[in-house]
């Protein structure tokens, strides 16, 4: 036949084998591809060590009472450690109380494995992966068959919504029963048990707070240069005239400016002095008569906005300060560039280190916050040391452990509890010292990582919890300096620290967040901007009404009464 | 009749004499079964990974909570889509976006081919790689540290307002400007990624036929003409391929970096759909809103994807598909 080409198919016996063997080898390439693929597919339960070793409890070594009864029918509680071998509780957690850096899995952690040998209980700890977003891993967390017995993150805001779909357990009738200690702190104080219950006086979860109330919910002020007040010859500013004469006096002395990270300035700074509660973020507080109300709208934060425009003006406010971080206003502060700032009682300990470091003569401390000349003070930056993380019981927990969890849960709110929980075991991190306080020992102190880092090593409560964080904690977690600052930022104003705030335990029902939703996001951008506009000058605030006007039409009156709905419910609770 | 392999794809139906599709796909599986084989594994990757996960996208016409799952969310239809829409901030977003982009593709497309035509030029060859190194090492700073050096020259008495003084201007922060958002963002983008986007027209130059330069030398074509009527020919086939790829991502302004730029003084400028929507989720963990601005985002995205892909093959006959 013209133009085909015959091929000869009968080879050699070499040359099959060898065609042969490329099949072999490219048939197990494929293989090998499809595994390497599939390996995505493997379930994420999110958690770490499945089949982990517990430590066995070592012993009653530690336990007040020695009579726990382990193999009774129904057994009644006598103290911790339980002793209940035959019980594991899984535990996720998803901030606060995380797996330190250093370890790998919660057996190497002396606070997760330690916990269990207190209680006397088996528990599977559970984290999101390591650099993923908390609410997301719990959320997805969520979406699964299964969930693990006690849940531990931020969710107070959409407790009503989670019991709702029957995720969370209603715990009121066990409470005061299976949690005395929890049960009868959130008793102690209004507050705490408003904060505690769901709108319909439902309780549901374990929550963080600070042993002295609001203490270091006030954890920044202003700072001022000491050592250059002294050489003026001035004394610390205390009302807003005060600090006209400082700021001019720095400004024309020093070339120093006031400054401050943008993050922490736009909170409020020192609108109290003018009976204002913000600077640029969108504020809604609590006002004389308990109604709910927009900072931004308020004729005080006009005054306000007149004051530091004509501070910025005069150039007497750093140019750079809607820009800051902390580590730019840090270099700042040890360049002589300001004299007079905004930051957290932290951060003054660095500046402090960084003056020592420099040998410059730096002094720097807290300052109290300004009174208006007519002494008002409407405000102070701080809260009611009431964290929004909670540890709920989930309905996957079975009744029969139900129990269990909850005395697991509140064992952080009894007394032996609360020590093991900020300070960590006595005798392997901390013992008590002359005066009869805890103090830390060398394993700490003298840890590589950093006092703070190894501190969370042993003790729950640094960051979040669900405990009671002891006030001691912070006094051994900070420089002295930083603790007189927080001092005298707290102390002298403490009435005005927490009552104006919107309470962070208010509940939203799913149709006053889906009002919500639509309205908030574009007036907390308008208000924000207009805020820097207003400051700079680039806006007049004789156009204040108009802004006003503004807030109105993009439905400023519809987002107060809902929020007023809500809040009213808080208080009746 | 008798049927030879001549290795031909079309078949002819013994019967009938057509061409018929089963056929044709018959042949063409006997002849290539291993390398559709090979590429089994991708496909399986893009089914699960690609279009699988497409029907979550239906949860931009639900309320989604986790806890209930896709299917059992309440359906809302338009409700997200709507409240996007009709935001009082809606015009601003898509005029800072589409600007931000549109700027971006301006400056920012020609920027690595004029570097790799320049590249391309020089004779030197330890020079060549020397500026091919330096221009590619920004490319592996991370952004939030480019971010940071960014906002410390910008300052106040930063580095710029210095040299603005040296030169008789006044000295200011450049970020809390509106003018010179743009200008900032569009520079730090080229000169980030200048070098890395030149690497594949270096790559296309390669491949111009040398013959080509040398019947240009000897028509008597300087250095100059030779590259507009000969490398800028060769590379044009690559330039229209990336230039339709990244106008399909015209909506696709990279959040990261605004978010690590822009504060409120300057709003007005740098806010675009993605910042404002990332406000927005953090009230809420409202993931229908984010999917609904997602899914608008990809449906222009794709307009402009396809339209620039039938413009440039009715233009210049040359497209993506």
């Amino acid at each position: 036949m013209p133009g085909s080409v015959t091929r000869s198919y009968i080879l050699k016996k070499s040359e099959e084998v060898y065609l042969m063997s490329k099949k072999v080898l490219s048939f197990l390439l494929i293989i090998i591809m499809l595994f390497a693929i599939l390996t995505g597919c493997t379930k994420n339960t999110g958690g770490t060590g499945d089949d982990t070793q517990t430590p066995k409890p070592a012993g009653n070594s530690n336990s007040a009472d020695d009579n726990s009864n382990n193999n009774e029918e129904t057994p009644e509680f006598a103290g911790y450690p339980m002793n209940k071998k035959d019980i594991e509780l899984t535990w996720w957690v998803g901030q606060g109380y995380t797996l330190n850096e250093a370890y790998a899995t919660p057996e190497e952690s002396p606070f997760h494995s330690l916990l269990q040998e207190m209680v006397g209980v088996k528990i599977n700890w559970q984290f999101p992966t390591a650099g993923t977003d908390a609410t997301q891993a719990m959320n997805l967390m969520l979406a699964s068959e299964t969930l693990p017995d006690i849940i531990f993150n931020n969710i107070m805001k959409d407790i009503e919504r989670y019991m709702e779909e029957g995720i969370v357990r209603d715990l009121t009738d066990d409470m005061e029963s299976y949690s005395p200690a929890y049960y009868s702190f959130i008793k102690s104080n209004e507050i705490y048990d408003k904060y505690m219950k769901t709108d319909s006086g439902k309780y549901y979860g374990y929550g963080f707070f600070r042993e002295d109330g609001g203490w270091n919910d006030t954890y920044q002020g202003p700072l001022i240069r000491q050592d250059w007040l002294d050489e003026l010859g001035l004394e610390s500013p205390k009302t807003i005239s005060d600090w006209d004469n400082v700021l001019k006096a720095f400004k024309d002395k020093y070339g120093a400016v006031f400054s401050g990270p943008w993050s922490r300035v736009k909170a409020s700074t020192i609108s109290g002095a003018f009976g204002a509660y913000t600077l640029a973020d969108y504020k809604l507080y609590i006002d004389e008569n308990n109604k709910v109300q927009l900072a931004q709208a308020q004729p005080e934060w006009k005054d306000y906005l007149t004051k530091l425009h004509e501070w910025w003006e005069a150039g007497l406010i750093d140019k750079d300060l809607t820009t800051n971080d902390d580590a730019a206003v840090r270099t700042k502060a040890l360049n002589g560039v300001t004299g007079l700032a905004y930051s957290s009682m932290g951060q003054l300990s660095n500046w402090v280190a960084d003056a020592e470091q420099a040998g410059n003569g730096a002094n720097w401390v807290g300052l109290q916050y300004p009174k208006g000349d007519d002494g008002t003070l409407s405000m102070v930056f701080g809260g009611y040391g009431i964290g929004s993380t909670v540890a709920v019981i989930t309905t996957s927990c079975p009744d029969d452990k139900l129990e269990t969890a909850m005395r697991v849960l509140d064992y952080a709110y009894t007394e032996d509890g609360n020590l093991y929980w900020n300070f960590g075991k006595q005798g392997e991190s901390w013992d008590y010292d002359e005066k009869g306080e805890p103090a830390y020992l060398d394993v700490v102190t003298n840890d590589p990582d950093g006092l703070n880092n190894a501190i969370s090593k042993y003790g729950g409560s640094t960051w979040s919890g669900s405990c009671i964080q002891a006030t001691k904690l912070l006094y051994l977690k900070n420089k002295p300096v930083a603790i007189e600052a927080n001092d005298t930022w707290f102390y002298p104003n403490e009435d005005v620290t927490a009552k104006w705030t919107f309470p962070s335990g208010v509940t939203l029902t799913t149709e006053e967040s889906n009002t919500l939703d639509e309205v908030v996001s574009s007036i907390s951008t308008y208000v924000s901007e207009m805020a820097v506009k207003y400051m700079t000058g680039e806006e007049s605030l004789d156009n204040f009404d108009a802004f006003v006007e503004q807030l109105n039409s993009m439905g400023l009156p519809t987002v107060l009464e809902t929020n007023q709905a809500a809040y009213d419910r808080f208080l009746a609770r | 009749m008798n049927l030879v392999a001549n290795g031909n794809l079309t078949t002819v139906s013994r019967v009938t004499g057509h061409k018929t599709l089963s056929h044709t796909l018959q042949r063409d599986f006997k002849l290539n079964k291993y390398k559709y084989l090979i590429i089994l594994p991708i496909i399986v990757y893009l089914v699960l990974f690609a279009y699988k996960p497409m029907y979550g996208l239906i949860i931009a016409f639900k309320d989604y909570r986790p806890a209930l799952g896709i299917a059992a969310s309440k359906w809302v239809g338009w409700k997200h889509f709507n409240n996007f829409f009709h935001d009082v901030y809606f015009w601003r977003l898509i005029r800072n976006t589409f600007s931000i982009s549109g700027l971006s593709i301006l400056f920012g497309f020609p920027a690595p081919i004029l570097l790799a035509l320049f590249l391309n030029e020089i004779r030197v060859s330890w020079f060549k790689r020397t500026i091919q190194t330096i221009t590619y090492m920004p490319y592996f700073i991370s952004m939030v540290v480019v971010c940071s050096l960014v906002r410390t020259y910008v300052q106040y008495d930063g580095l710029i307002s210095q040299l603005a003084v040296a030169l008789g201007g006044e000295p200011q922060n450049y970020l809390m400007v509106n003018k010179y958002f743009y200008p900032i963002y569009i520079i730090s983008d080229i000169w980030k990624n200048i070098g890395w986007n030149s690497i594949i027209y270096l790559a296309a130059l390669t491949s111009i036929d040398q013959d080509q330069y040398e019947a240009a030398r000897i028509d008597g074509a300087g250095r100059f003409k030779q590259m507009i009527h000969i490398t800028l020919p060769g590379l044009l086939p690559t330039i229209t391929i990336l230039f339709i790829l990244r106008m399909g991502g015209i909506l696709n302004v990279g959040y990261e970096k605004i978010l690590l730029l822009y504060n409120e003084g300057i709003y007005e400028v740098s806010d675009v759909i993605s910042t404002y929507t990332y406000r927005k989720g953090i009230l809420n963990a409202a993931y229908s809103y984010s999917t609904a601005v997602g899914l608008f985002n990809s449906v222009v995205n794709v307009t402009f994807l396809l339209l620039s892909n039938f413009i440039s093959r009715k233009t210049t006959e040359m497209s993506l598909f």
